[in-house]
């Protein structure tokens, strides 16, 4: 067995009424996709924000067999977990090219500089339209193009772990579909993704494991594979909120 | 494009104010021109970095301080009294701003606000070395070698000259790889910490850097007008230094020169109204700030698609 790439302990956040963790325990084995579902204010986006310490939480956080747990946030970015937060956290006054030098900021150096600008070309060629829209203000951009260039700023960092939260929320159908094939092919490429959804049929085609959160815990984890109707989704997602 | 029509234009003012102004409106002008440095290097940490400082005044104070002290004092040359200055300046900033910049929002402000306070108290109480309430005049005219400017003219061209070096060096931070993780930090400091910017820091180092612009324009102060006093110094400084980046442009390259500018030529074209002149002086700020709310600068850059919306 794999020494998995992320563990989390017994993870506590929150304070009083606001969404809150409760002793969420959980793996993610390098190169695995996994999903976490469950309905607004599960505490879906804390669980993000602890992981990126942003938020303050308790318990045991381990990165490629690593304590993170009193790691500062940039340290935790430095290490090479990403974020694309809520509501995609794009820089609206910034071009297009500046969001994306900024993902890769923590990357310096003469060195660095190529393998940057290798990046940069791989990037537009996942996402075309970055390209077309380099000297654009972000804030121009539509909803799907700014969801895809917070994808490619995380992925100018060059992360080992990938963090994604709904990154469908907000976005047309086709879109929000376009976006999970690109985040499994990322994935088939060796990418290790940990994403939280909301629209939980978009994220089971695509995850190789599911984990259900309410209201702060995690009730159930399931192997999207075995789930094989409508009816099993509503009873385990729907049915329990 | 517009912004080389823009320049142009203003090197045509400069020579034409150079060639025909009086000393009285030069004298006017070289003010306008000390506080529009001011008020650029505070548009880099306020504007662009999108934190608050209520003490400016102090840096400024550092600056005209350093000068005038070790000018009359001690004999130094202007030049070298004035980097000496600056240099006291950001070791200031960096040292106030190490505990004071993790604070955020109001805290920030009120932080900030404690230091111009303190700079001003100082000021007033540290007599042995700021001669108090009463001052340091004889202040020398700044000078290089034998060039020693005396007249209005003189300090008109070099002041003038030293805010194009401002704008334009806060212009190349901005752009830079600095200004980039600056410019993320004013979207959001979560988020610049999660893409790896090292928040904290990059904050001090702005609030150093504009603090180096305020002593800068605090020493051509001491040496402009022979004389410093606390009062100088004082919080209605930052008061006018707000209202300058408001009333241009907050955030924007010109901006802060085009609101130095105009208010530090208000008054003086106001002064025909002799009682009214501070009713009208009011009046005239709440309409920019009405319908200019993006500053003087905004107004012309979005005319047309604001046309277009409404």
């Amino acid at each position: 067995m794999t020494r998995p790439l992320l563990r989390v302990d017994g993870l506590d956040a929150g304070y009083g009424a606001i969404e809150a963790l409760r002793e969420v325990t959980f793996d993610v084995e390098p190169g695995a996709l996994v999903a976490v579902l469950g309905p607004n204010g599960a505490g879906k986006t804390t669980l993000l924000r602890a992981l990126m310490a942003l938020t303050p939480a308790r318990g045991a956080i381990v990165f490629d067999g690593q304590s993170i747990t009193a790691w500062a946030t940039e340290r935790r970015a430095a290490a090479g977990i990403a974020l694309v937060p809520e509501g995609r956290g794009v820089l609206g006054p910034l071009t297009t090219a500046e969001n994306l030098a900024l993902g890769a900021y923590a990357r310096r150096g003469r060195a660095k500089a190529d393998e940057v600008a290798e990046d940069l070309r791989w990037v537009h060629e996942l996402f075309p339209i970055l390209a077309a829209r380099r000297d654009q203000r972000a804030g121009s951009l539509s909803g799907g193009e700014q969801q895809m260039l917070a994808i490619a700023r995380a992925l100018m960092s060059r992360p080992r772990l990938l963090l994604l939260d709904e990154p469908s929320l907000g976005l047309a159908p086709r879109i929000a579909r376009e976006i999970f094939v690109i985040l499994g092919e990322l994935n088939r490429r060796g990418l290790t993704i940990l994403v939280v959804e909301q629209k939980a049929p978009l994220a089971l085609r695509m995850a190789r494991r599911a984990h259900v959160l309410r209201t702060g815990r995690l009730v159930a984890t399931v192997d999207p594979s075995e789930l094989r109707s409508a009816a099993d989704l509503a009873a385990l997602y729907l049915g329990t909120v | 494009m517009t912004s080389r029509i823009v320049m142009a234009a203003a090197v045509v003012a400069w020579l034409a104010l150079l060639r025909f102004a009086n000393d009285y409106v030069l004298t006017v002008l070289v003010l306008s021109g000390i506080y529009a440095i001011i008020a650029v290097g505070l548009n880099i940490f306020t504007g662009y970095t999108g934190q608050i400082s209520f003490g400016h005044n102090a840096f400024a104070a550092i600056g005209g301080y350093a000068s005038a002290i070790l000018t009359t004092d001690r004999g130094w040359p202007p030049l070298v009294a004035l980097v000496a200055g600056a240099g006291l300046a950001v070791a200031t900033a960096a040292l106030v701003g190490y505990p004071t910049l993790r604070l955020r929002g109001h805290y920030l402000a009120m932080g900030t606000l404690a230091l111009g306070l303190i700079s001003y108290v100082l000021s007033v109480q540290l007599e042995g070395l700021t001669r108090g309430f009463t001052g340091i005049s004889g202040i020398p005219p700044l000078g290089v070698g034998s060039l020693v400017m005396t007249t209005p003219r003189g300090y008109f061209v070099a002041v003038w000259l030293l805010v194009a070096v401002a704008t334009g060096s806060a212009w190349l931070i901005v752009h830079s790889r600095l200004g980039l993780a600056l410019r993320a930090i004013r979207g959001g400091e979560d988020a610049a910490r999660a893409l790896g910017i090292d928040v904290t820091r990059y904050k001090i180092q702005a609030l150093a850097i504009s603090a180096a612009y305020a002593s800068v324009a605090g020493s051509l102060f001491g040496h402009f007008v022979s004389y410093i006093s606390p009062e100088a110094f004082g919080l209605y400084m930052v008061v006018l230094l707000f209202t300058m980046l408001f009333v241009g442009g907050i955030g924007t390259t010109a901006g802060p020169v085009v609101g130095a500018i105009v208010i530090g030529s208000l008054p003086e074209v106001l002064s025909g109204f002799k009682d009214y002149r501070e009713l009208i002086y009011a009046a005239v700020l709440i309409v920019i700030l009405l319908f200019a709310p993006r500053g003087v600068l905004g107004l012309f850059a979005r005319r047309r698609p604001a046309r277009a919306a409404a």
